[in-house]
């Protein structure tokens, strides 16, 4: 069994790390106090072609794997989080929803290359005020008229709700009730009747753009139906098992970016005339966490690959979200106490990477469901 | 527009580690990578194409196979190689013989010559400055030094050259050469893409030794500059390195420095 990445996956990982140790990094702080979203930014990682890595180049995207775009990804991540969670979105998610979808190629390319071409951003729109993890309680409904769809309803929590161009709108239908009537739409923004709404105040991933999206007799052409009612929540799942890989990601890259300032850190303080990496007790914290960090790493790996090789993956998914999430969390609080007071001074970045991770074990599947899930699987 | 980047492939300076004999010792397995100011020709010619897309960008390395390809992963149409085994370890002066005599092939394949060939005002290792315009004198063309950036007019280019207090405009008829300096034309980030068909591409190779004339001064090979002595910088003893890697956290750093030094 080979663990070392190849060639091109180097190649793509150290063209992320490079763009974010250079570029992504300057001006963080300020992005962060002011939550502005830098679109500037996000533009040249289009122009990179970091944004439509594993999709074709016909679809717009560089023709390279699957593996390739989640190091890159982690690479982003270990020094923005919010640009990780854009990014993500914008090729896990959005992308990933027209590509599983049953529409045929030429459709899926219209669909697909404005945002695989890293020209414009997208957006999955599922969640609702009363439907997080229950995902079927969905509200928002399309009622068809003519060779149109009609959508009224809300939702929120919309990562890039305020930049994007695209959306995928699930909705339930008045063809069958819950989630054998759910369908899904591409929206674009501008539509008659659909509104981005308010901006959410949040407490980390802050220079991500958030917010709620209203409907309002927004009317959608029969050609922009990308899953038939009955087939929308599926779509949904299955497309959510490749974004939670794109969240293990983030999650990894955040855990190993926090990890690497504490050890820098600690092996320049000094206390008690000695760095304060020679404390025993804060080394074997230490490389419990980098232990954690590298178990994290692998079963990530090992769910991007099962995705990009054609196995089922569903179960590794939910298992590297699980673990990279956790490890996000865990590592980022630790890294603020090796950092002593430090750690607690914005300056130092750790306590935003802290404040970024926690969203991690929440979105995209909470860590909880991601444990109904495994144990639905482990017990059938 | 048909325009040509010499690039040197030079080791990544940060991995050398200091001699007193010959200044930096690098290891085997040092990274290899673009020579700075290169770099700053490959965006200006990057720029060029940005400004007139039917552009066309050649990119030519002595020995360089590995400069090259990064180099294409960022821009260009064709990456030529050149080697020149009858001619060990030649100096720069031999350099800039062997990569005109390469060009003139290039141009003769070409059916012409090349509007502008854009370099590195000198390397950032050897810094010797002299390659380009020996390229430039070899080839009969006038060379611009200390080029900040360059615009295409009509029938040549308009060159902003970095002089002492100031900025100057140079215009020149094409064909001509650009030394390239430091600007604020950082080169551009890689593509995914170009990253990936830079690393498969076969890449044309040039024997620039057999191209030269038998009675030229390279082919007859006989170096012209060695280096006699290299003086490093004093080390301080009581110097002390900031080794933080993101900017506000290297400013924190230093200030704490001062205030334990009572600089402040």
């Amino acid at each position: 069994m080979n663990f070392e990445l190849t060639q091109n996956q180097l190649d793509a990982q150290k063209i992320a790390r490079d763009f974010a140790k250079n570029t992504l990094s300057k001006d963080i702080l300020t992005r962060d106090a002011s939550a502005e979203f830098p679109r500037e930014l996000y533009d040249e990682m289009g122009r990179m072609g970091l944004i439509g890595i594993p999709y074709s180049v016909e679809m717009g995207g560089q023709g390279g794997d699957y593996l390739s775009y989640i190091v890159s990804l982690e690479e982003i991540s270990k020094v923005d989080a919010s640009m990780g969670i854009t990014y993500s979105v914008c090729t896990s998610l959005f992308c990933g929803v027209i590509m599983n979808s049953d529409l045929p190629a030429e459709k899926k390319a219209e669909f697909i290359r404005p945002v695989a071409s890293g020209k414009a951003l997208g957006s999955f729109a599922l969640t609702e005020p009363n439907a997080g993890s229950d995902a079927a309680g969905c509200k928002t409904i399309a009622v068809k008229d003519g060779d149109e769809w009609v959508i009224n309803g809300s939702k929120c929590f919309i990562t890039n709700g305020p930049v994007s161009d695209y959306f995928v709108v699930f909705t339930t239908t008045d063809v069958a009730p819950g989630t054998k009537g759910m369908a899904c739409f591409m929206v674009p923004k501008g539509t008659p009747g659909f509104e981005q709404g308010k901006r959410h105040n949040t407490m980390g991933i802050r220079s991500a753009a958030v917010c709620e999206l209203y409907f309002n007799n927004c009317r959608v052409p029969e050609a922009n139906m990308v899953a038939e009612p009955g087939k929308g929540f599926a779509l949904a799942m299955k497309s959510l098992d490749g974004g939670r890989i794109g969240v293990a990601a983030q999650g990894l890259g955040i855990a190993e970016g926090a990890f690497e300032i504490a050890r820098k850190y600690m092996v320049e303080r000094e206390q008690f005339g000695k760095p304060i990496a020679k404390q025993q007790s804060l080394a074997f914290r230490m490389v419990d966490m980098q232990v954690q960090i590298e178990q994290a790493k692998y079963m990530l790996y090992k769910a991007a690959l099962d995705k990009q090789e054609g196995r089922p993956y569903t179960e590794s998914a939910a298992k590297a979200k699980l673990v990279c999430t956790d490890a996000a969390m865990h590592v980022t609080t630790e890294a603020v106490q090796m950092l002593g007071g430090n750690g607690f001074m914005k300056e130092y970045h750790v306590e935003r990477m802290m404040r970024d991770a926690k969203i991690t074990q929440i979105y995209e599947g909470s860590n909880e469901i991601q444990k109904l899930i495994l144990s639905g699987k482990l017990f059938k | 527009m048909n325009l040509l980047v010499c690039l040197k492939q030079i080791p990544d300076l940060s991995a050398g580690i200091p001699d007193a004999e010959v200044g930096l010792r690098f290891p085997e397995e040092a990274p290899q990578v673009v020579s700075t100011l290169d770099g700053y020709a490959l965006e200006g010619a990057a720029l060029l194409q940005d400004q007139d897309p039917s552009c066309a960008i050649t990119l030519l390395s002595l020995d360089g196979e590995s400069a090259l390809r990064d180099a294409f992963s960022v821009v260009g149409e064709e990456a030529v190689l050149v080697r020149a085994p009858s001619v060990p370890q030649p100096d720069p002066v031999a350099k800039g013989m062997l990569l005109a005599a390469a060009v003139r092939e290039l141009e003769s394949r070409q059916g012409k010559p090349f509007d502008l060939i854009l370099c590195g005002q000198q390397s950032a290792d050897l810094g010797s400055g002299l390659c380009g315009p020996v390229l430039a004198c070899q080839l009969g063309r006038p060379a611009v030094g200390n080029v900040l950036q360059a615009h295409w007019a009509q029938a040549g280019f308009r060159f902003q050259c970095q002089v002492e207090g100031g900025v100057q405009q140079v215009d020149v008829d094409t064909p001509c050469v650009a030394l390239y300096t430091r600007s604020d034309h950082v080169l551009r980030y890689p593509t995914i893409l170009r990253r990936m068909q830079a690393s498969e591409m076969e890449l044309p190779v040039l024997d620039a030794g057999a191209l030269l004339q038998p009675d030229s001064s390279a082919y007859q090979y006989e170096r012209r500059m060695r280096t006699i002595r290299v003086f490093a910088p004093r080390q301080k003893a009581d110097a002390v390195r900031i080794r933080a890697d993101i900017g506000e956290t290297a400013a924190l750093e230093l200030l704490s420095l001062l205030e334990r030094a009572k600089a402040l």
